[in-house]
């Protein structure tokens, strides 16, 4: 079904510099505009008043405590992780051929089964594979690979097709519909918690950015620590002072989570000792100590970075994937060592732009490839290996084995069977219906409760200046799909009547309903739940 | 907006560095306080909107006095504006096309908001006389008023308040928005003397009556300006009242400036010190202090109402390079958002994108300052009424979009990668051009956490490996990209919303 590309990859690797730059010059293009997801949906100016509302509603609480309570943190590996180093097919003759620097060889691997291993350096696992809590997920990657970190990011946090560009993120997408009116009555909890410096693309959604983003541990207690965004206590009297403390003050007002991370931060325990030196360790310990303090915020992302292996690679990757399994390991004895069954709630998930090629390159490293592994972790999601590894016989220094299981397939995969989801939901927040990996996680039916009757899939513009308004039903019931202008004023009822089950596209032409081009809000009713979004016209 | 009440009230600090000393003699740079990056970063935020790399670099070359000397003179010298093709037009003149009245004010406010971006402290000024007597566009609607409205407020910037004020009273814009074109002998109208009293000469009940107010009205009749038509203003001796009037307890048959002089000859001491008051406080911060005020009121009418000596006395002044004061002032919103640019050594010139200018104008309104278009006759209030929770994170927003599109052209990426060089001698070391841009862009330094925090957002994007093997220079083409990135970070801190 894919073309190979027989031409050298220009921009893959450091040496071919100007390609390089051009590759990272691709950055230009990313979607900086994003709000930083710590306040940026906590109040929106609708012409000249500000609207701002702090306080959830009952409704909104009831969906904050929703479906399901399970979890997911995501381990961002950035620069493109070595699969192929990560886990190892022990008896193929080609991997060490292809490699005979960097190969990871016995007595340096613990087996996973018969035909793989991993590097000693991830042995803290050991226990996760043995006791049933990990799984390897073989050569993930997506058609028509792009070879350039950011674009191929992009494409795997927007989950879109390698020659779309979407802007928002596939949790984004997710979570804007389980927090359906997220800029209206802003949630208590962060939706999602980031730690890391660009508000990243996967948590985009439409109008918001859902993701609460902190740049760094340090960053973080002192929000957790004190409960503020900016600390005001040291400031003095000097006239500087009272202005800086005057906007910190503005700023700490405006940011609604810091009574719930503060007092979760308190509540919840680290009872191990994270491995030192750890940076990834020191996130994870920051994301147990929330879990275990019910925090409530249901998906997490954090990062390690460094994986962009272009030259003497060895024990650089091996030092990587050791700070991976040790913090890893250490996050799940914590979260065993807190309420029954807490880690069984919390699914863990590496994940990275790419691969690398399977060839080691003339530095001793490796450059830009295809498919890469990913592993999950969990309380009881048992261990097993899903996927076929890359081929490595025969191989054209041009091109790379095809990848085995689309990124896209263990999304929904989580959507559905891990959070729950209605399939209506999984196929909105990926654009098509993708395959299920039955087993892969523990699935648990989706949820329809009061809060899971219905849900606004969005819009987008077809055409002559008409718009497509989608959304579906769970089960049958009323629905009212309305327009409103931007003060929150109803303008138009679209739709009133009864319908049933299944997903409806209601064709929205302005002109025939006597709207003017504008800005305006649309919202849909039903079974008890309220969505509302902003909606450009004309 | 909110209405912020501040106290009046003075603090440890500032009363501290009274007496002994003349908080108004010249600063004069010393061990202890060095005339360094900070400070001249200091006056240029308060004199303008801040600073390229190369005003900076031009300033620390020159004393501090010689300095301001020569920003002020040229400012003062610059001469006025050219005037548009519509600068006369009238009612008439739009009737074949409405609508073209409003693409000309849409030229004008990006006029005028490129002048703030090149010219600084006139254009401050400009913004100050704009903030001080106060018209609404909105209320009188003619095009060609604005026009002499705004000639007016740039060509006595620094010139004579005594004739500013008088000039003011038969300006057009004037003249209609507060009824002077309505003050007629048979029925004065007193709205436009009360506020010359109130608001724009002497301070509310600062020595004077109701009587006087309705007798500066009856000595100010005759002016007319048809606002339905936009025609030229004028002066009609049969609507002027001739009989006599008193004010300040003194007869006599006033008229226009006779009336405006009394008011200088009269209340001297009120005017100067509630005008210099008034400069005090869009300079330097809003809590005054007395002896400063008092000294700059002297200056004020020993130099029979000049302006440009105060403001040189005030900027050249010990007081005004205090520590704490420096960077006491919140940011009105326009300065917020241009701020970003001028650090980056952006020219009008150089954004010829009209839908950019545009977009400022639009973000300064939805932050509560629409230019020409004041919320009420008392102007914008300012510092602490900037800024709530809706207006904080919107700022946020709107200042990141000014980041951004110093991302969108070469020409710009590369200014942007010229800044970073030139203040780390092209250094590849990304914590320590950090910490210069950092220091360049917020005019001050931050705490570690922040710090290592802004490195971690300048650093982004590019795999540590890059910087560790030394492989990674400001000659990447991500550099750009990567400033604008710490930008992003930056701008959300609260000591950016300070200058």
């Amino acid at each position: 079904m894919l073309e190979k590309n027989n031409t050298p990859r220009l921009g893959t690797t450091l040496k071919d510099y100007l390609a390089h730059e051009r590759d990272h010059n691709l950055w230009s293009r990313r979607d900086f505009l994003s709000a930083s997801g710590i306040l940026g949906a906590g109040s929106i100016m609708l012409g000249k008043m500000g609207l701002r509302s702090f306080q959830p509603t009952p409704l909104m609480a009831a969906l904050a405590n929703g479906s399901s309570d399970r979890i997911v943190v995501m381990i961002r590996l950035s620069g493109g992780n070595d699969g192929l180093n990560t886990v190892i097919e022990r008896e193929n003759p080609n991997y060490y051929s292809l490699r005979p620097t960097i190969a990871v060889k016995e007595p340096n691997l613990w087996n996973l089964n018969t035909q793989f291993a991993m590097p000693k350096a991830t042995e803290a696992l050991k226990g996760l594979w043995d006791e049933g809590m990990m799984k390897v997920v073989l050569n993930v990657g997506y058609p028509q690979p792009n070879y350039s970190h950011f674009r191929s990011y992009d494409i795997v946090a927007s989950a879109s097709d390698s020659n779309t560009i979407v802007n928002t993120g596939w949790i984004g997408r997710f979570l804007e519909n389980e927090y359906a009116a997220f800029l209206e009555t802003p949630p208590t909890i962060p939706p999602a918690l980031q730690i890391g410096v660009q508000s990243d693309l996967v948590f985009k959604a439409q109008n918001a950015n859902m993701a609460l983003a902190i740049s760094s541990p340090q960053e973080f207690y002192q929000i957790a620590q004190t409960g503020q965004l900016y600390e005001t206590a040291t400031l003095g009297t000097t006239p500087r002072d009272l202005e800086l403390a005057y906007v910190r003050q503005t700023a700490n007002s405006a940011f609604r989570y810091a009574t719930t991370i503060k007092e979760s931060y308190a509540r919840g325990k680290n009872q191990v000792d994270y491995p030192v030196n750890n940076y990834l360790g020191e996130q994870l310990a920051i994301v147990a100590k929330l879990i275990k303090g019910n925090l409530g915020t249901r998906i997490f992302m954090v990062e390690i970075g460094g994986f962009d292996t272009h030259a003497d690679q060895y024990d650089a990757h091996l030092g990587l994937l050791n700070e991976i399994a040790t913090a890893v390991k250490a996050f799940y004895e914590d979260l065993e060592l807190g309420n029954a069954g807490l880690s069984e709630k919390v699914l863990g998930m590496t994940f990275s732009e790419f691969g690398r090629t399977i060839y080691e390159n003339g530095s001793l490293g490796t450059d830009h490839g295809w498919g890469t592994h990913m592993l999950m972790f969990g309380g009881g999601i048992g261990n097993g290996i899903v996927g076929t590894y890359q081929d490595l016989t025969n191989p054209d220094p041009f091109t790379d084995p095809e990848f085995s299981i689309d990124f896209r397939d263990v999304y929904a995969t989580v959507l559905k069977d891990w959070m729950g989801s209605t399939p209506e939901l999984v196929d909105f927040v990926l654009g098509q219906s993708q395959p299920i990996i039955s087993g892969l996680v523990p699935a648990i039916p989706p949820l329809l409760g009061e809060n899971g009757r219905c849900a606004l899939l969005g819009h987008h513009p077809s055409d002559q200046g008409n718009i497509q308004m989608k959304y579906a039903m769970m089960q049958d019931g009323n629905i009212r799909l309305q327009l409103l202008d931007k003060s929150g004023q109803i303008l138009r009822t679209l739709v009133d009547e009864y319908k049933a089950k299944g997903s409806y596209i209601f064709n929205f032409k302005p002109t025939d309903w006597f709207i003017v081009p504008g800005t305006y809000q649309y919202r849909l009713m039903g079974g008890g739940q309220v969505f509302q979004r902003s909606i450009k016209i004309g | 907006m909110p209405v912020v009440v501040h106290t009046q009230q003075k603090h440890a600090v500032a009363g501290s560095m009274q007496p002994v000393n003349d908080p108004l003699q010249p600063y004069v740079p010393s061990a202890e306080k060095p005339w360094d990056t900070s400070r001249v970063e200091h006056l240029y935020r308060r004199m303008g909107f801040g600073a390229s790399l190369a005003q900076i670099q031009a300033g620390l070359a020159m004393n501090p006095s010689d300095l301001i000397d020569q920003l002020l003179d040229n400012a003062a010298n610059l001469g006025l504006p050219d005037p548009p093709y519509w600068a006369a037009f009238t009612s008439d003149d739009y009737a074949a096309d409405p609508d073209l009245r409003f693409v000309h004010r849409a030229e004008l406010s990006r006029r005028w908001l490129g002048e703030m971006l090149d010219e600084g402290i006139r254009s401050k000024m400009a913004l100050f006389w704009h903030n001080h007597f106060v018209t609404e566009l909105e209320v009188y609607d003619c095009n060609n008023y604005l026009w002499d409205y705004f000639e007016l407020i740039h060509d006595s910037a620094f010139s004579n308040f005594r004739v500013l004020t008088r000039e003011m009273g038969r300006n057009s814009a004037m003249l209609v928005y507060l009824n002077g074109n309505l003050n007629i002998a048979s029925e004065p109208n007193e709205n436009y003397a009360r506020e010359l009293m109130e608001l724009f000469t002497m301070g509310e009940s600062n020595g004077y009556t109701q009587v006087d107010i309705v007798e500066m009205a009856r000595s100010l009749t005759g002016w007319q300006a048809q606002m339905y038509e936009c025609n030229p203003p004028y002066y009609d001796a049969n609507l002027h009242d001739t009989d006599p009037k008193t004010i300040f307890g003194e007869t006599s048959n006033y008229g226009f400036t006779t009336a405006h002089n009394l008011i200088f000859d009269k209340r001297a001491d009120q005017v100067s010190m509630y005008i210099t008051g008034k400069i005090y406080k869009y300079f330097v911060y809003q809590n005054m202090d007395s002896s400063v005020i008092n000294g700059l009121a002297t200056t004020f009418k020993s130099n029979n109402w000049e302006i440009l000596p105060v403001l040189k006395q005030l900027f050249k002044s010990e007081h005004f390079f205090e520590d704490s004061l420096v960077n006491a002032k919140i940011k009105s919103p326009v300065e917020s958002l241009l701020n970003i640019w001028k650090s980056a050594g952006v020219n009008s010139l150089q954004i010829t994108n009209n839908d950019w200018w545009d977009t400022i104008s639009y973000f300064s309104d939805q932050l509560g300052q629409y230019l020409f278009n004041p919320p009420n006759v008392a102007g914008w209030p300012g510092q602490r009424a900037w800024i709530n929770e809706s207006t904080l994170t919107t700022r946020w927003s709107y200042s990141s979009v000014m980041a951004y599109y110093l991302s969108d052209e070469q020409l710009l990426r590369e200014q942007l990668r010229d800044v970073a060089k030139n203040l780390t001698n092209n250094s590849n070391d990304p914590a320590l051009i950090t910490q210069a841009l950092v220091l360049h862009f917020l005019g001050q330094n931050l705490d570690a956490i922040h710090l290592q925090a802004a490195i971690l957002n300048f650093k982004a994007g590019i795999p540590e490996n890059y910087y560790q093997d030394a492989s990674w220079t400001l000659d990447w083409n991500e550099a750009p990209y990567q400033v604008v990135n710490l930008l992003y970070y930056l701008v959300r801190l609260p000591e950016f919303q300070l200058a």
